[in-house]
């Protein structure tokens, strides 16, 4: 045998011995890689169970979990020696790799550039490779936590913005309050208040959000404010005509919505929303408003006069003082801890019922 | 005899406005008789970025001020412009719009007089609150009674000081009240809006019970 290819022979030896090295990747035994990832799932276990905690707020979603290794992928790093068409097989099989096990396999291999005829088949373990084909029935794992992650802040985001009952702008922010715990003292003060504040809240918002956006935003308190008292001209006149010269009842609080917090809250934020948006946050507010005025309205009828809508339902007053202003306020009192009360209990368990549902999918 | 009679005039008035402003602050508080801007007090009191006087000052000098152009709103504006409205529109559908125009006026002359306070991050913090202040229910609503109420001039101006004071004083109590509420002894469902409003609720009662009767509407 020649020497030259005597030489030749012993490189390409060394060549397949350092393949060999290569495809094994001995510093990642699997012990140490499964380890790897048990770590990186209880990190993001942990993370999604801080999340969980902190509900209600509007955290950022936890990064993507590290996906359940397939049993084979052990096996595809332990073998020595496979051909091309197995090892293709094998990396169609692997999982999307987080960037947790991406950064523990780059900081755990060898620098050293693979051989250039067995590179194919010994990054298998590698994730740019295993990303173009990954097993499609892997991928709804990797958007699993994701998906846990949507339905969370999106129950967040309804239960912000459903302001008929969960976050009502009476009993749960405490605005409108002059209205409904002075002049809502029977069902039809509460009626011509809710038509009142149906009409003026709505429209107070959509006419002030659209000169907003004229002026650039500018002179927000001045445009609310005005909005209001333009909008209650046509209140004013659709009311009398619906109650006549029953609306003098209310006194001061039929004209005093116009500064209502209710009704002018927004002036007080600095972003500056859609018409279409105020019109539909309008509506959702007024809803809550008029519900909070009339269930206030009717229990104090009811309470300070034994009777709803002139009818005569009770023998006699249970509470007198329910008719005053003091009266309106523990009655405003007692019925927002009520409803504090159940809407927690809600939320609560509507949380519990996203996290159960999405856990279980988990596994 | 022209002097005396005018000395009398003069403390007779002098009597009438202390007389006002005392039963705006007290008798007929704006926050306890009449529910007036309690929207705004309850989150002022949760809000401890806001000083309580960086806001109520403005709210003080802006009553005070709207006052006068509220009592010419009604007695000289109203009058003349009821003729020439159409039938169709009732001069009460323009009174929020008229008092309003009076709020923010005397909001931008406050806004001239809140530059004379010598200490810069006052100035500037009453400023900030100075639109919220200008659009508290208690204002508008100030206003509203006076002009229902037939005020004098006089009688308009010290019930508007009274008011201003007497929601200045609402505060404070409200403020007091809710700190010694955040006990663990408060049950949680009560915590927060729920025991501020029986607190008001049972001091507002305290009043009527003083009083006897309610105040008008």
């Amino acid at each position: 045998m020649p020497p030259t290819n005597r030489k030749n022979r012993a490189v390409e030896r060394k060549k397949e011995e350092q393949g060999d090295k290569t495809v094994i990747i001995p510093q990642i035994t699997p012990e140490i890689l499964e380890q790897r990832r048990r770590d990186a799932a209880n990190e993001a276990r942990r993370r999604a169970a801080e999340q969980l905690q902190a509900a209600g707020r509007n955290a950022p979603p936890p990064p993507p979990p590290a996906p359940k290794p397939p049993a084979n992928t052990s096996k595809t790093i332990r073998i020595p020696r496979i051909n091309r068409k197995t090892a293709d097989t094998r990396t169609v099989q692997m999982p999307p790799v987080t960037p947790e096990q991406t950064a523990a396999r780059q900081t755990a291999a060898p620098p050293a550039p693979p051989p250039a005829q067995q590179t194919a088949p010994h990054t298998a373990p590698q994730p740019k490779p295993a990303a173009p084909a990954p097993a499609p029935a892997k991928k709804p794992e990797g958007s699993h936590r994701r998906t846990l992650a949507e339905a969370q802040s999106e129950l967040d985001a309804h239960v912000t913005h459903e302001h008929i009952a969960l976050n009502n702008p009476v009993m749960v922010r405490g605005l409108g309050l002059a209205a409904v715990v002075a002049a809502a003292t029977d069902g039809d003060n509460a009626l011509m208040l809710s038509v009142a504040v149906l009409m003026l809240l709505t429209f107070t918002r959509v006419l002030a959000v659209a000169v907003c956006h004229l002026t650039g935003n500018r002179f927000r308190p001045v445009i609310y404010c005005y909005a209001a008292a333009l909008c209650y001209i046509p209140t004013y006149l659709v009311a009398y005509n619906l109650f006549g010269n029953d609306l003098a009842v209310l006194g001061i609080y039929l004209p005093l919505l116009v500064v209502d917090p209710a009704v002018l809250k927004r002036m007080e934020f600095d972003e500056l929303e859609s018409v279409r948006h105020a019109f539909r946050l309008g509506i959702n507010n007024s809803l809550g408003v008029c519900l909070a005025t009339m269930l206030v309205g009717c229990l104090r009828e009811l309470l300070a006069a034994g009777t709803l809508f002139d009818r005569k339902i009770l023998a006699r007053a249970l509470l007198p003082v329910a008719g005053q202003v003091s009266g309106g306020f523990l009655i405003v009192g007692l019925l927002a801890a009520v409803w504090l009360a159940v809407r927690g209990m809600y939320v609560e368990y509507k949380k519990e019922e996203v996290s159960r549902l999405y856990g279980k999918r988990k596994r | 005899m022209a002097n005396v009679s005018a000395e009398l005039t003069v403390a007779q008035a002098v009597a009438q406005f202390v007389s006002y402003a005392v039963v705006a602050v007290l008798a007929e508080n704006v926050i306890f008789s009449r529910a007036l801007g309690v929207s705004r007090l309850l989150k002022l009191v949760d809000d401890p970025r806001t000083s309580t006087w960086q806001y109520c000052l403005p709210i003080i000098l802006v009553q005070l001020l709207s006052a006068p152009l509220a009592w010419a709103a009604h007695n000289l504006f109203f009058p003349w412009l009821r003729p020439q409205l159409p039938d169709w529109l009732p001069i009460a559908s323009l009174r929020p719009l008229v008092y309003i125009t009076c709020a923010l006026f005397a909001a931008g002359v406050v806004w001239l007089l809140l530059g004379l306070i010598p200490s810069r991050s006052w100035r500037t913090a009453c400023r900030t609150q100075l639109p919220l202040a200008a659009t508290n229910s208690s204002v508008l609503g100030t206003l509203l009674i006076c002009a229902n109420q037939n005020y004098t001039m006089l009688q308009s101006v010290a019930f508007g000081l009274g008011s201003g004071v007497g929601y200045l004083v609402a505060v404070f109590i409200v403020d007091e009240g809710r700190r010694r509420l955040r006990s663990k002894d408060v049950p949680s469902i009560f915590q927060g809006l729920p025991a501020s409003l029986i607190y008001i609720g049972i001091l507002s009662l305290a009043i009527y019970g003083l009083l006897g009767h309610a105040v008008t509407m």
